[in-house]
This record gives structure tokens, C-alpha cells and sequence, in this order.
């Protein structure tokens, strides 16, 4: 009797030794170059450090250049040039991939597979590429647009684009709706193909409109759907970087001034983070800039979850 | 009922409008690799040219495979590390019982919102410290930390192994790794494919970490080299612009060859309403 009972217990005990021991390699990495990283970076920003001398304790001096000091004015208007971005990029994303997924969601529209290809290709497209393609596009010379503007006859001239402010935004905007609609549009079908049959029948055997169907049945159903790419659109606009830096390298052109300054209306919070780490002499007060980023993005992403399922509540 | 109909075709159509004009960007740079330089400048861009295949040659004749294969052989293992890692500890987290278990499954709901840039410096510094710069090594062996991963395969193995499966496979004596293996794997496999494509997809797209790591060039990666097409291949714009297509070809490959798995697997949806 007492031996089956050992026995049984150290089968149990083997087969949890194994399944602590799948978990093993993501729990290592994850201390490893998950957490400690973000602790050690709180750490250094607490620090003057220039990666080759020894560190130097300075308290909040960092933050204190980036919040309120020498620091402040630039990162200040890169969550400015953000929110702006973000006012406008969040409600196009989102109308035209529900106006997509709702098209796609249609029995009748087809091929349906190819479409979901073409959707999903921008997203998949690297974004320094994405970046050089729309310079290319829009470019003042060589670009197809003034190209064709110029052929219908519309202007007579090229547009400079990529030099003056409100069109670089306007195409900055332009190419990050372009490389989220089709992937924005996916999701969106996914929450809709699991909205039950039997729902949307009752409503139309009510007597309701397409169009109320959609607001009052559909919209609703998908609500979590709509909150996770609303939340996720947030917090993706802030990380930015790649895209708005290659469209004003000048990689493209010549022939346009370099808006990409820190001094534009397209700096974005990650771009600033990028060119300290790039030039790697301040790691104390870049560690900084990345934490009141984060706690920025935190307090936005927290604040627009609150307003948002609030919202969703009371429309139950 | 015609009306509707009717529409319901037209909408059809117009989306396909879109989508193609959508797909324009990509047109008219795989068009611009038919051209030379002096064509592209004159702004003649509308007709196809012959020129793709000197502007290859010049395109080749600088270390551009090399680029390649760094990128591609990244990729992949990157790829099989994720994919291991994440599968092996979703499957502790689904099949096993031990103390803690849900409490780490929370951690990684945390971490998972936390901004991948915060640790970023320090990653860097990290990795200046241990001699991985100039390594591809920074690249591969972290991605065996996934936390989306870990929660994409939870999600994806709760409801589909069972249990039953593996404790008779159990008692007929088979070793545990025998049985993630040859069971537990099958069972999941289109939420891996979708993960492995995405997987990829960043590690190849990824830009800004081996930018900040790598300085020699014979190291690089196709983001790197993109945005060093200028310095490569300096005045020769069609050159360029080839390089830049051929860049961006691979992924459109994978993703048709895996448009099926990826369109049910992404279509039917882990988040439900």
C-alpha cells in the first residue's frame, strides 16, 4: 500500500519536474532580456553614464533635463506631433478597415482569398522600405504622383511634398493608414465571422436597414475587437520610428529639404529615443527619455482603456 | 432583394479598386527596376523597361546576397527558437500543475504591455558589456523571450489538446518529450504557422536593434542595407531602387505560399466579441 503511494507521488513529482521544465527556456530569457533590462535601464537612468567611464550617481538630473530642462522643449513636441498624428490616423485606420472587413465580410464579394492577400502585403512590407517607397512616390522629381498630377493636368508644376509641413504629415499619415488598413481590416473580420448567425437574422427578419444592422448589431458585437486595435493603434503610433525616418532621410531625393529635424512636426517620441541610443554618449538620460515615455504611453493607454469601456458600458 | 444585391457587387468591385490601387506602390517600383537612371529621372515611369537586368548585376556585384543570407539565416532560427520556447512553456502553462503556474501566466499578461524601447538602452549596453556587439547573436537568442508568443499558444492550447490524449500516451510509458513532440505539436500547428510567419516577419524586418549593434558592414541585414542603398550604390538610383525590390520580395513570397493557413488562422480569430 505504502509503496504505490510513493510511487504515485513521484510520478506526479516527474511529470511536474518536466513541466517546470518546459516553461524553463522562456522563464530564463525572459529574466534574462526581458526584466533585467528594464530594471538596469531604471537604473541608469538614475546615472551619467557615456558607456566607457564609470557611472556617476546623479538622481533626477535626467529626468529633470528631459521633463522641465534643455531636453523638454524637444521631447515635449514629439508626444505633441504624436497625439496630432494619433487624431488623425486612429479614426481613418479604423473607419476604413471596418468599411474593408465589412465589404470582405459580404457573401458575395470576391475572390476573397486574393483580397485577403493584397490586405495583408503592406503590413508585411519591411517599414525602412515602406518609408524610402512613399519618398519615392511623392518625391518632387521623380515621383509617379506629381507625375500623374501633371499629366490629368491638375498642376502644371510638381508639388513639393516632403517639404513643407502640413503635406509631409498629411503623407506621413498617409503611409502608416496604408501599411494598417488591410491588417486593421483582417482583425475586424475575424471578431465579425464570430458574431453568431442567428443574431444577424433576427435583425433582418425585424425589418431593420444594412445600416442600422451594422450600427446596432454588428458594431456593438465586435466591441472587444475595436478596443484591442483601439488600444494597440495607441500605443503603436508612440513607437513609430522607422517610417517617418526614412521618408525624410532624402534617401529618395535630392531635392527636398530634410523635414525630418528634430524641430518638425514629425518627430516622434521613438525617433528621439532612437538618435540618443544612436549616438550613445548620454545612456543615463536616454534610459530617462524612455521611461517618461513609457509612463506617458502608460497614463494615455490607461486613461483611453477607462474613457473607452466606459463607453462601451453604457451602450450595453 | 435586387437592390441589394446589385450592391452588395458594386461594393465588391470598389473594394477590389482599392486593394489594386493599393498594391501601387509596389507596382511602381518593380516598374522602376526596368529603368535606368536618365529613364527614372525624366519621370518615365509608366512603361516597362529593359534595363532590370543590368541594374540586378550592379545590385549583386556588392555583398547584397551577403545581406541576404545574414537576414535569412537570422530569420529562421530566431524563428525555431520563438516558436520553441513559446509552445513549450504554453504547454507547461495548459497541461501541467505546479505552484505558480498562474501566477507566471499573469507576469506575462503585464509584460506583455509594457513597451518593448524601455529596456532598450539597456539591451545595448548589455550587450556592448558581454561582447555581442557586432554578433548576430543579439538577435537570435533573445527571441527565445516571446511573451506574445507564450500567450498566442496558451490561448490556442487551452482548448485544443486534451488531456486524455496525453495521460494515456503517458501511461502507455511514453517520455514527455516524445509526447510534446509527436502530440501536443500536431495539435497546434496553424497557431504556429501564423506565429512562425509573424515571427519572422519581425526578425526580419527588424531594424532598429541591429542598427544600434552592428558596425561592420559584412554583418548587416536587408533593413540595414536598405537604408545604406545610398552609400552602396551611391548616384545609381536604379540600382537602388532594385535593391530596395528585391528587399521587399521575399515576404510577399512566403506570405502567398502561406496565405491559406494565414487567412483561416488570422480570420477566424482569437479575440471574439
Amino acid at each position: 500500500m505504502g509503496w504505490s503511494k510513493r510511487r504515485k507521488r513521484s510520478l506526479h513529482a516527474r511529470i511536474n519536474f518536466w513541466g517546470k521544465l518546459f516553461l524553463l527556456p522562456f522563464v530564463v530569457s525572459f529574466l534574462a532580456f526581458g526584466l533585467f533590462p528594464i530594471l538596469y535601464s531604471l537604473y541608469l537612468s538614475f546615472m551619467e553614464y557615456d558607456g566607457i567611464h564609470a557611472m556617476r550617481f546623479i538622481g533626477l538630473e535626467n529626468y529633470e533635463w528631459v521633463l522641465v530642462g534643455n531636453g523638454s522643449e524637444t521631447f515635449w513636441r514629439t508626444i505633441l506631433n504624436v497625439i496630432r498624428i494619433m487624431l488623425v490616423y486612429i479614426p481613418l485606420n479604423l473607419l476604413g478597415a471596418l468599411a474593408i472587413a465589412l465589404i470582405l465580410f459580404n457573401r458575395r464579394t470576391r475572390p476573397k482569398r486574393v483580397m485577403q492577400v493584397m490586405c495583408f502585403l503592406p503590413s508585411v512590407t519591411t517599414a525602412v522600405a515602406v518609408g524610402i517607397i512613399f519618398a519615392l512616390l511623392f518625391d518632387y522629381k521623380l515621383g509617379v504622383v506629381n507625375f500623374i498630377l501633371i499629366k490629368m493636368g491638375i498642376i502644371s508644376e510638381g508639388i513639393n511634398w516632403l517639404s513643407s509641413p502640413l503635406p509631409s504629415l498629411a503623407i506621413l499619415i498617409l503611409m502608416m493608414s496604408w501599411g494598417s488598413w488591410g491588417s486593421t481590416a483582417l482583425q475586424f473580420l475575424g471578431g465579425l465571422n464570430g458574431i453568431s448567425e442567428e443574431v444577424i437574422e433576427a435583425a433582418i427578419v425585424d425589418g431593420s436597414s444594412y445600416f442600422q444592422r451594422v450600427v446596432y448589431v454588428i458594431i456593438p458585437s465586435i466591441k472587444n475587437v475595436f478596443l484591442f486595435v483601439l488600444i494597440n493603434g495607441f500605443i503603436g503610433t508612440f513607437q513609430i520610428m522607422e517610417q517617418p525616418k526614412m521618408l525624410f532621410s532624402s534617401w529618395a531625393n535630392m531635392n527636398t529639404v530634410n523635414w525630418g529635424g528634430s524641430d518638425s512636426m514629425v518627430f516622434t517620441p521613438a525617433w528621439f529615443l532612437y538618435n540618443m541610443a544612436y549616438s550613445a554618449t548620454k545612456l543615463g538620460r536616454a534610459a530617462a527619455v524612455a521611461y517618461a515615455m513609457a509612463m506617458i504611453s502608460l497614463v494615455f493607454s490607461v486613461l483611453n482603456f477607462k474613457v473607452l469601456s466606459k463607453s462601451i458600458k453604457e451602450s450595453d | 432583394m435586387k437592390k441589394s444585391k446589385a450592391l452588395a457587387v458594386v461594393l465588391s468591385v470598389v473594394l477590389m479598386a482599392f486593394l489594386i490601387m493599393m498594391m501601387l506602390p509596389y507596382a511602381v517600383m518593380f516598374v522602376m527596376t526596368t529603368h535606368n537612371n536618365q529613364e527614372i529621372f525624366q519621370g518615365d515611369i509608366l512603361s516597362v523597361g529593359d534595363y532590370l537586368f543590368r541594374n540586378l548585376k550592379a545590385v549583386f556585384g556588392m555583398h547584397y546576397i551577403r545581406y541576404f543570407f545574414n537576414s535569412l539565416y537570422i530569420a529562421v532560427l530566431s524563428t525555431a527558437l520563438a516558436c520553441l520556447s513559446s509552445s513549450m512553456a504554453a504547454y507547461s502553462l495548459t497541461k501541467f500543475t505546479y505552484r505558480g503556474r498562474d501566477k507566471i501566466f499573469v507576469a506575462v499578461l503585464i509584460a506583455m504591455m509594457i513597451p518593448g524601447q524601455l529596456g532598450l538602452i539597456a539591451f545595448i549596453n548589455m550587450m556592448s558589456r558581454i561582447g555581442w556587439v557586432n554578433t548576430h547573436l543579439p538577435f537570435i537568442i533573445p527571441s527565445l523571450n516571446n511573451t506574445f508568443g507564450v500567450f498566442w499558444f496558451t490561448m490556442y492550447m487551452k482548448g485544443s489538446v486534451p488531456k486524455e490524449i496525453i495521460e494515456s500516451a503517458r501511461i502507455d510509458g511514453a517520455h514527455e518529450i516524445g509526447i510534446f513532440f509527436r502530440i501536443a505539436i500536431p495539435f497546434i500547428k496553424p497557431a504556429m504557422v501564423v506565429f512562425g510567419f509573424q515571427s519572422f516577419l519581425g526578425s526580419w524586418n527588424n531594424f532598429t536593434v541591429p542598427s544600434l549593434i552592428l558596425n561592420r558592414d559584412e554583418l548587416w541585414t536587408i533593413p540595414l542595407a536598405i537604408t545604406k542603398l545610398g552609400n552602396m550604390y551611391q548616384a545609381d538610383y536604379a540600382a537602388r531602387i532594385t535593391g530596395l525590390a528585391i528587399a521587399t520580395l521575399p515576404l510577399v513570397v512566403i506570405l502567398s505560399f502561406c496565405s491559406k493557413y494565414f487567412t483561416k488562422g488570422m480570420v477566424t480569430g482569437a479575440i471574439k466579441g
